[in-house]
């Protein structure tokens, strides 16, 4: 891992019910599976100069579904 | 100042707003919150309700595990008779609680993805681009309501379900006569009742091939083996019709009414359309008018601890998503539309496990809107003055028409 790395992604199992939220804020790290619409994490590192979106997408995440660890 | 409240005297629910500022919340709400977290307020038959005012209580009580959305259950609260009579007890996801509201989520939500969505964004692009060609050729005034908010979100839905365009006038005339809270019960019965036969005629049709679209495979999957009855999939795609209409059309047409009234918003965007301050826009935008004003009602299925008090398993609750985003404490000047403000976190498509299914069709749809309109009238105005039109206030805010020109 790079020592630059600002943060780590995490996704709770079962939580998400597929609102997109995080995908229409930050589709450079999340993605929804055509099946069932829940979320793909497609990258659980967090550089600096993304920190700021990537804390949006969590709040924006209706079911507090993403956990960003700082 | 003493309040009816501090006279010992319950509030009803819905209060008025101010005719001079009608896009606004009511004035009282701002007092409410100001004063306690929780309210006590009445409503029309007198079931006693906890109104919720400020932005991290709304959130919360959202999020919390102990609050039902079930429509069947007794004492969940509703806004009006005609509401009890014609949407209540109905089982549509909405009004559904785990596992039944999750199953039906899930069955649904693959084709609301933001991805899937994004994809009917030239589809959307050319609709607003042929109203707004007839706008300049027919010249103003015109209606923004008829000729041009309505016939979008409708348009949209009938794509989305495959449906003929041409019939895009019949839901719009019928959802609207079955949303109405003034409407006679024997109109909104039969307005009901003719979305249904279209509906079940569409089904019997879908019911053989094997057509791609949302209702055919619903009628594969999830009909035929048995996992959803006729009569539930009737009322899922009458709420996916419904849902997206009066939401969708009015913050249109509120959205354009606030940013005219701050000229230099107009302006920006006319002038600067790029995505990334028409998506700012539009957030905003959403916040500000909060057109779903409520529909967030709940009853609470155990304790919840809000804002340092508790409310007590059984209570039903409002929980006022448009006064949580004029909430000062997070929006700072709440009551100033601010096109360059992060909006994001607003709660208009509520929060919790029922957050709308549709936001990000509702995004691609306005999105396309706030990059077209003011591009095309720069300068667009009102024809007639805010406050003497006709505002309507049952599940959804909104206006009757909006005279607009240039
Ligand atoms: C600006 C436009 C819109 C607004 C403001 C809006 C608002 C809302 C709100 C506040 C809720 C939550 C209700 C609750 O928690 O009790 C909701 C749910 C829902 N919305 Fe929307 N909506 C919009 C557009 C749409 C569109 C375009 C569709 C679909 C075509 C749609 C379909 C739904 C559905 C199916 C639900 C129920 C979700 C569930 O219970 O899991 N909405 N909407
Ligand atoms: S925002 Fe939350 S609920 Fe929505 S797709 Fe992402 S993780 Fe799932």
């Amino acid at each position: 891992m790079t020592g630059a790395a600002a943060g780590r992604l995490s996704i709770v199992p079962g939580r998400c019910i597929g609102a997109g939220n995080c995908v229409d804020v930050a589709e450079s790290h999340f993605d929804q599976s055509d099946e069932d619409a829940t979320v793909i994490l497609l990258d659980d590192t967090v550089e600096q100069a993304d920190l700021q979106r990537i804390r949006r997408a969590v709040y924006a995440c209706p079911v507090a579904a993403i956990l960003l660890q700082e | 100042m003493t309040t009816e409240s501090q006279a010992g005297h319950t509030d009803v629910w819905p209060f008025p707003r101010d005719a001079r500022c009608p896009v606004l919340p009511p004035p009282r709400l701002a007092e409410l919150r100001d004063s306690s977290p929780l309210a006590d307020v009445s409503l029309y038959d007198g079931t006693q309700c906890t109104m919720l005012t400020r932005f991290d209580d709304v959130r919360d009580l959202l999020m919390s595990g102990n609050v039902s959305s079930d429509g069947r259950k007794p004492g969940y609260p509703y806004i009006s008779e005609a509401s009890r009579a014609n949407r209540g007890g109905r089982p549509t996801i909405d009004r559904l609680d785990a596992p039944e509201h999750d199953h039906q989520r899930f069955m649904l939500a693959a084709d609301f993805t933001v991805k899937r969505v994004r994809q009917l964004r030239p589809f959307i692009d050319e609709l607003v681009s042929d109203l707004l060609d007839d706008m300049q050729s027919r010249g103003g005034p015109i209606d923004l309501v008829k000729d041009f908010a309505e016939p979008i979100p409708a348009a949209v839905i009938a794509k989305m379900l495959d449906l003929p365009l041409s019939d895009a006038d019949f839901f719009l005339d019928r959802v609207q006569r079955w949303m109405s809270d003034t409407n006679d019960p024997a109109d909104i019965r039969q307005a009901m009742a003719d979305i249904s036969a279209y509906l079940e005629n569409v089904i019997d049709e879908r019911s053989t091939g094997d057509a791609d679209d949302l209702i055919s495979r619903l009628v594969r999957d999830q009909l035929v083996p048995g996992n959803l009855s006729r009569e539930q999939l009737v009322l899922t795609l009458h709420l996916l019709i419904t849902a997206g209409f009066d939401t969708t059309a009015n913050t249109i047409a509120l959205g354009t009414a606030s940013l005219l009234q701050h000229g230099s918003a107009w302006r920006e965007l006319a002038e600067n359309p790029d995505d990334e301050l028409v998506d700012t826009a539009v957030e905003e935008i959403i916040r500000y008018v909060s057109v779903a004003h409520n529909s967030v009602f709940r009853l609470t299925t155990g304790p919840v601890g809000i804002g340092g008090e508790e409310i007590p398993e059984g209570r039903a609750i409002i929980a006022l998503t448009m006064a949580a985003n004029h909430d000062p404490a997070k929006f700072e000047h709440p009551d100033d539309i601010d096109i360059r403000r992060d909006a994001r976190e607003h709660l208009a498509f509520g929060k919790g496990m029922h957050q709308c299914l549709g936001q990000a069709l509702a995004r691609v749809e306005l999105r396309s809107v706030f990059q077209a309109l003011p591009r095309r009238f720069p300068n667009l105005r009102l024809a007639q003055d805010l406050s003497s039109l006709t505002f309507r206030s049952s599940i959804v805010y909104g206006v009757d028409s909006l005279p607009v020109t240039w």
